[in-house]
């Protein structure tokens, strides 16, 4: 990664897109605390995030595009030591609204190793959003889930948003980006080469796709 | 089945870059490692030689050989989804027939052929090498030819073995305990007929070809290997059978009460703990102390005659006391650290707000809490076989004094890396550097009752030290992320 620089506002959804290998896995690691930069700053809900990754972590939702929940818990305990090391209050209730909202009511005794990769996922999903955080990195969460749940989170993340709820995504579905962010940075080799709401970008008629061929073709 | 010289030196290239990185050093540090203990094994011919016979040697040596090759034999486990848990997000060649077209049973009858030779490679010829090194100083003769040819059949037979036991096992765990129980039964009753050093070496053939320099126990064994791979071959399911779901009632919150006594660790030492259980390790861990404990019993029996050889025929005795058990097992103990990195892949932590050093102290209190059950188990028993009641108090303290400190500077060092870090040579040498010199004090403290007390103080310094390492495992392993 070179030169970036985003600012994303309370209550926006903002989402990264760009070519396999361009930094957006990385970027969300250094957001979230998991990666450590080897230069610059980051900054997330007034924390930085060098210095105090765990206060990050404490308040934010994480959906990493690849890891899955511990092997020998189940859904419900995996849940459960989420809620824990975050402190939540009371976290039957929000456990439960989570397992209904993904279909995991038959699943919640399975030990994780034992899911399908899609059941995985929302258990990833479920694990971020348990805490009611007002702050989602999301890297590729629709990957691995049946048309359902995609258009149920979908609508629920677009709702969060108008809550007042902010979003941090990555992906490479494009139609997602189009659908449920408000800005989008696209990136190239490590740079960001554009930056700003879709009607900014957009030539007349051109749909998101043409876009980011444009740039990435102009970037190359 | 068409022949694939490229998937063969695919599969070779594969494995040797998947060790070099695994062990986070050159590929050639095991095989010096095993060459060095060869060696050392070697020089100590000279000595053995007045506690056993030539044949019993020979014997001893080949069985040796046999049970290497058993503890790389479990092919069949490579269905097993464990792999794919410790290796996070690693893939290999053997994974493709989901997505090429080519069998599971090809590549795997190829990628077989390559671990053989591999082995042979890495383990065999270093201790061929190192043994051959040492009769320079020793002066003993070796048929390295014969040697050769016979450790070679005994490897195969040995990985055979366990390949098709391991076969076995996926099919069927009753199955597989008749086999061991008619395996134990024919090795006791071949052992009441002849002893036990006899029966082994009437199970490992190649060992009395190398004795009479004859081909037949060597065609054996190869016979045996040739026939137990193709069963075990033949066996390998092109997909493993999904198991049956298994449904468990919720336990975290119920352990996590249990564990609330250690703050903040007391949920991911609750975490660790139904791992344990769950991933069905905590028998193996039980019993883990039970092979080396029987190693120091044999290493006991064979060494004051070892010793008195080695003092120029002046009687040699040992008369330590119960302490010496107490580091020995404290030593053992800290295997119990590694075993607890071994269940799961940690990457989903990254999600969590937590820390590395977090997940590392709770590891450690797991460790001491199986410590505090197992080993008091076992140094209770050694006590009372030695009839040393009184100083079980002092063993016990000691006992916990050098598993804190070994575990804890393992700890350190490796953090939740154990498996690989601990053959990286760097760090292998640095681990050794620290633990061996208060090993080493201890035991020889053992050795005069009057240097109980210095001992027991001696022990504290180290229970010191482990507290002063503790402290610095947030410094070293604070910023470290969570990954494969």
């Amino acid at each position: 990664m070179s030169d970036l620089s985003i600012t994303v506002e309370e209550g926006e959804s903002f989402c990264l897109l760009g070519p396999n290998g361009s930094g957006k896995t990385t970027t969300i690691g250094i957001l979230t605390g998991s990666l450590l930069a080897t230069s610059g700053s980051a900054s997330v809900m007034g924390i930085d995030v060098m210095a105090d990754p765990i206060g990050v972590k404490r308040k934010i939702g994480i959906v990493p595009e690849m890891e899955y929940p511990p092997s020998f818990l189940t859904v419900r305990e995996y849940l459960d030591l989420a809620c824990s090391l975050r402190k939540v209050e009371d976290p039957k209730p929000k456990i439960d609204r989570w397992v209904q909202f993904f279909g995991l009511e038959s699943k919640e005794n399975v030990p994780c190793k034992d899911l399908s990769k899609g059941t995985k996922k929302k258990v990833m999903l479920s694990a971020a959003l348990v805490h009611e955080p007002k702050l989602l990195f999301l890297d590729e969460p629709f990957l691995d889930l049946d048309p359902i749940i995609q258009r149920n989170t979908r609508e629920y993340l677009r709702s969060y948003v108008k809550e007042g709820g902010t979003i941090f995504l990555s992906t490479h579905i494009l139609e997602i980006a189009e659908k449920l962010c408000d800005r989008v940075g696209i990136l190239y080799n490590g740079k960001l080469i554009a930056s700003g709401g879709l009607a900014e970008l957009k030539h007349s008629q051109e749909s998101l796709e043409d876009v980011f061929m444009r740039l990435v073709v102009e970037a190359a | 089945m068409e022949l694939r010289p490229n998937l063969f030196l695919l599969l070779l290239k594969e494995e040797y870059r998947a060790q070099s990185s695994m062990f986070h050093s050159s590929f050639l540090v095991y095989p010096f490692f095993v060459l060095a203990i060869s060696l050392i094994m070697g020089l100590l011919l000279l000595p053995m030689r007045t506690a056993l016979t030539t044949e019993q040697l020979v014997i001893i040596g080949h069985v040796g050989v046999l049970v290497a090759g058993m503890l790389v034999g479990g092919f069949a486990m490579f269905q097993d989804p464990i792999l794919e848990r410790r290796m996070g997000g690693v893939r290999m060649l053997l994974g493709t027939p989901g997505m090429l077209p080519i069998t599971y049973k090809e590549i795997f009858s190829y990628f077989y052929v390559k671990d053989i030779l591999y082995y042979i490679v890495i383990n065999v010829l270093p201790v061929l090498f190192g043994v051959y090194i040492s009769t320079l100083f020793t002066g003993l003769h070796i048929n390295l030819f014969m040697a050769a040819v016979t450790f070679t059949s005994a490897f195969l037979m040995g990985v055979s073995l366990t390949f098709a036991l391991s076969t076995v096992m996926v099919r069927s765990r009753a199955a597989l305990a008749v086999v061991m129980v008619a395996l134990i039964a024919v090795i006791a009753w071949l052992s009441l007929q002849a002893g036990l050093l006899n029966a082994l070496g009437m199970l490992v053939p190649p060992s009395g070809s190398y004795m009479k320099g004859s081909w037949t126990g060597i065609l054996i064994a190869l016979a045996m290997f040739v026939v137990l791979s193709a069963f075990s071959l033949l066996c390998i399911r092109e997909k493993p059978a999904r198991a049956a779901e298994k449904h468990y009632a919720s336990h975290f919150k119920e352990t996590e009460r249990r564990f609330a006594v250690f703050g903040k660790y007391g949920p991911l030492a609750a975490k660790e703990w139904i791992d344990l259980v769950r991933s069905g390790s905590l028998g193996y861990v039980v019993f883990s102390f039970l092979i080396p404990l029987l190693f120091l019993w044999g290493f006991l029996w064979i060494l004051p005659t070892a010793l008195t050889f080695a003092m120029g025929g002046a009687k040699v005795s040992f008369g330590f006391n119960t302490i010496f058990y107490s580091v020995v097992i404290g030593f053992f103990a800290s295997e119990l650290y590694g075993w607890l990195n071994r269940l799961d892949a940690i990457e989903c932590y990254k999600t969590l707000p937590i820390t590395m050093p977090e997940v590392i102290k709770s590891k450690l209190i797991l460790f001491m809490l199986l410590n505090t059950v197992i080993s008091t188990v076992y140094l209770a028993l050694i006590c009372i076989s030695r009839g040393e009641y009184g100083m079980f108090p002092f063993a016990l303290y000691t006992m916990f004094m050098v598993s804190g400190y070994v575990a804890v500077v393992i700890a350190y060092m490796t953090g939740v890396y154990t498996n690989s870090l601990l053959f990286d040579y760097k760090v292998l040498l640095a681990y050794w550097l620290v633990v061996a010199p208060v090993l080493i004090v201890l035991i020889l403290m053992s050795f005069a009752d009057w240097l109980l007390w210095p001992g027991v103080a001696f022990a504290t310094a180290a229970g010191v030290a482990a507290y002063l390492i503790l402290r610095r495992i947030d410094l070293k392993w604070g910023r470290e992320e969570f990954k494969a």
